[in-house]
């Protein structure tokens, strides 16, 4: 009898007022309460939840974002020339990575894939990847030493990455080796193959 | 009241969390990439003979020749040879009897007439050692090899063809290979017949020696097939007069013991004497001896085997005539 009357519309006209002023109550305080916290939570994040809240412009009632990007030798991705390989022989080639978004950000090769055609898979298992940093160009020559080592299928970098300022650049020596055990049936193909670069922004 | 508490730990959760989390960062990243591609060379090579090492080996005149190994490919590698060879005999006598001699040379056309010089290898074309050294795409080799033989002795008339095979490798699985060969002839010098079989013509039989002892007869009896150096074997020994020696005793020789007629045939002691003596006459390919002390004819006038032979008046009949049968 009681609830008929609380959620029928003929008994809402005849609550009495002392009833709802707890109802009204709560939900002020409830209300309050969230403005409370999200005042709070505010004034520690003191900005904006982008990292790179220091470019981010606001200007009337627009907000512009900030930008990570990165580019090798000028461009989103490169295709680099390698000389031809003989077993127990390099080629090198040098990557140029420039920071051109507006943050820091630690580069890494987050993993590399072989053509799938069947010269590419032939060749891949016999292939060999060293990535070297260096400080020019010239530098970048065949029996570097120094840099990560690894079967070119699957290559990733590990460890620490390498940082890079916004407008900063790191060269990097690229090297693929042929192994002296490489099959004969291996002569006179070609492996295509695609190595992916992260440059993942860094926290301030 | 309970809605009152309810909102107020709602509240305290929300400020708490937000509070407690601090800044709430976007890890933005930027994707690179590097397509590339890589080539493998190839491994290939080839021999030539600018100057063939093949010919007439003589023991006075070497066969020079010349080969050149060329890698032909698009990646460096290391070159090493292998001689192989076949003869006509099909023994090894020949190979092992010629020597060779290698060298590098820049002139291979001048093989022919060039002496060893610089870092030679030697060997017989039964043994040579390799030939070897690293050449780089588009580059080539050259070797004179010069061939002739050391020995004659205890080697007979063949033909042997050595193959020079050439292999690159480069690691351990890439090799190829290529080859040249060229034959090598020999023919030697006919032998001096010195000892023969004297086949009666009438009766097909041999002289044989009875015995080595000086005295025994010298019978009829079938000839020995395949001649060989045996009692059947004579030598015409020429020194003022003929003399038939005997084989395996040369200290004897046929001989007459008197002048008679119809006399067997003896052996005898070697020497000047006319009972040892023979003239010998040839008609065609028949012989016939005439015997210096009694003036008559070597015959065979037997029926069977086993008789001994005899010497006769000489009259032209088969039974007086031989033919010589060479045995070596």
């Amino acid at each position: 009898m009681f609830s008929a009357h609380r959620f029928g519309r003929g008994a809402r006209s005849h609550r009495p007022i002392a009833a709802r002023r707890p109802v009204r109550s709560a939900m002020f305080v409830t209300f309050v309460s969230c403005i409370v916290a999200i005042v709070v939570a505010l004034s520690a994040t003191a900005g904006s939840y982008a990292l790179w809240n220091g470019t981010a412009t606001v200007r009337g009632a627009t907000i512009t974002a900030g930008s990570s990007t990165i580019t090798i030798n000028g461009a989103a991705t490169a295709s680099p020339a390698f000389g031809a390989l003989g077993p127990g022989e390099s080629a090198v080639t040098p990557l140029t990575i420039v920071n051109t978004g507006s943050t820091p950000v630690s580069l890494a090769v987050t993993g590399t894939s072989i053509g799938t055609d069947a010269a590419s898979l032939a060749v891949a298992p016999s292939l060999t990847a060293t990535l070297t940093q260096v400080t020019d160009p010239t530098r970048c020559v065949t029996g570097l030493t120094g840099g990560q080592t690894g079967a070119l299928t699957g290559f990733a970098t590990t460890g620490a990455p390498i940082s890079l300022a916004k407008n900063a650049s790191a060269i990097l020596c690229l090297q693929l080796a042929l192994a002296t055990t490489a099959p004969s049936a291996v002569q006179g193909k070609s492996a295509a193959f695609t190595m992916a670069l992260t440059g993942t922004q860094v926290a301030p | 009241m309970i809605k009152h508490k309810v909102a107020l730990i709602l509240g305290l959760v929300i400020v708490l969390t937000l509070g407690s989390a601090g800044a709430g960062y976007a890890f933005w990243t930027a994707p690179a990439g590097v397509n590339g591609s890589v080539a493998t060379k190839a491994i290939a090579v080839t021999e030539t003979m600018p100057v063939s090492y093949g010919g007439t080996l003589s023991n006075a005149t070497p066969i020079a020749g010349a080969i050149t190994i060329t890698n032909t490919g698009s990646v460096a590698g290391a070159y090493s040879t292998a001689v192989t060879t076949t003869s006509t005999s099909g023994t090894t006598a020949l190979a092992k009897a010629v020597s060779v001699v290698a060298w590098p040379t820049a002139s291979p056309a001048g093989c022919a007439t060039a002496s060893p010089t610089g870092t030679t290898t030697s060997g017989t074309w039964a043994s040579f050692p390799a030939l070897t050294g690293t050449l780089a795409p588009a580059s080539a080799v050259s070797y004179c090899v010069k061939s002739s033989l050391s020995s004659t002795s205890g080697v007979s008339s063949d033909a042997v063809t050595p193959t020079i095979t050439a292999t690159l490798t480069a690691g351990t699985s890439w090799s190829a290979s290529a080859q040249v060969s060229a034959q090598q002839s020999y023919t030697a010098p006919a032998p001096s017949v010195t000892w023969y079989q004297l086949k009666n013509v009438a009766t097909q039989r041999c002289a044989t020696l009875s015995s080595t002892a000086a005295g025994a007869a010298i019978v009829s009896a079938d000839c020995s097939s395949p001649v060989a150096l045996d009692g059947q074997a004579f030598k015409l020994s020429q020194s003022g007069t003929t003399s038939i020696v005997t084989y395996p005793a040369p200290t004897l020789g046929i001989a007459i013991s008197n002048s008679g007629n119809s006399k067997p045939a003896i052996t005898a002691a070697t020497t000047s004497g006319t009972g040892q003596s023979w003239a010998v006459s040839v008609s065609g390919t028949y012989y016939t001896f005439t015997n210096v002390n009694s003036g008559r004819c070597l015959a065979d006038d037997s029926t069977s085997a086993g008789p001994s032979l005899m010497v006769d008046n000489c009259f032209p009949n088969p039974s007086q005539q031989f033919t010589l049968e060479p045995i070596q």
